[in-house]
């Protein structure tokens, strides 16, 4: 299936809720996966990035801002596996 | 005594004092320092003498006299934005918006939509907290974080400092007092910007207090 078919595939599921949409929403939760896909790359940067200054200059808050990082890291990639097992 | 004897304290002096810089205390040259207390706020956009603050190219023997960030109120347009942001799917649940979706789509595009906000403001803070001006007895260090990869860390020795600026225009500026300082340099980089920082006063008096320091340094002898 190409591309215009697929796009027009999910006009038609928006505006003609009738039609077996189920591919649809298949498209979506994939699109919905790959999207916290690249947060979770995202998360990942931002530890490189606190790492990275961190060598410019070190500050006492340091190790608070990695931890966080790190939470908020371990929260994307919950977030993702979510995804990939509830939309896919 | 022997010719000997009135060489061999020189002989020591110099062996113990020819790499070493004779240093004041900062206080004992800069009211600026001798007013303030030393910084212990991580946070703060405003700090002498901060506590545990160290740099990649510090010198064992350089101090760290001042970190300076842009004002706090500068933040105050992301937060909003974030706020307001965040508030949205509030008003929007009156709009029927997202009602053909099913329950869980909707809940996975909410929490993408907070993911989003909370990579916003992230990334917003992490620029503010690692975009600093640092101020040693020695340089002047502008650290600039442009994006998640991306930094230049710029520094002029106070020996190449030619012209200091302040400058504080606008309602907020006047009454938050902070402003923009610009160091001129006989550097590479020639021009420095402090942008937004709070106290410009205090710095160019501070940064004025160090290049006389300097000049008494070499006067006396005691610089490198």
């Amino acid at each position: 299936m190409d591309l215009i078919q697929l796009l027009d595939q999910l006009v038609q599921m928006i505006s003609n809720p009738s039609v077996d949409i189920s591919f649809g929403w298949m498209v979506l939760g994939w699109m919905y996966t790959l999207g916290f896909f690249i947060y979770v790359m995202f998360a990942v940067m931002v530890i490189r990035q606190i790492q990275m200054m961190s060598q410019t200059f070190t500050t006492p808050l340091r190790g608070v801002l990695l931890g966080f990082a790190l939470g908020h890291l371990l929260v994307a990639i919950s977030i993702f596996a979510l995804s990939f097992i509830s939309l896919i | 005594m022997t010719a000997t004897d009135k060489s061999s304290p020189k002989k020591k002096d110099a062996k113990d004092n020819t790499f070493r810089r004779k240093q004041r205390p900062l206080e004992d040259f800069s009211q600026v320092l001798r007013d303030a207390d030393v910084c212990e706020n991580p946070l703060a956009a405003y700090a002498p003498k901060p506590a545990g603050l160290k740099f990649e190219s510090q010198a064992e023997t350089e101090r760290v006299v001042m970190l300076l960030r842009r004002h706090p109120i500068t933040n105050i347009r992301w937060v909003l934005t974030a706020i307001i942001l965040s508030l949205a799917p509030q008003i929007l649940q009156f709009v029927p918006f997202l009602d053909f979706f099913p329950d869980q789509y909707q809940m996975f595009t909410l929490l993408g939509w907070y993911m989003l906000i909370f990579a916003y403001s992230l990334e917003n803070f992490l620029s503010w907290f690692f975009q600093v001006n640092i101020i040693t007895d020695e340089r002047i260090i502008d650290i600039d974080f442009y994006s998640l990869i991306f930094k230049k860390v710029s520094s002029a020795k106070l020996d190449n400092v030619e012209d200091i600026t302040s400058s504080t225009g606008g309602f907020l500026r006047s009454l938050l007092n902070y402003g923009t300082v610009i160091v001129q340099t006989a550097a590479t980089q020639q021009e420095f910007e402090f942008i937004d920082v709070p106290q410009p006063d205090q710095v160019i008096k501070l940064l004025n207090e160090l290049l006389l320091e300097e000049e008494q340094e070499k006067l006396e002898g005691r610089a490198y």
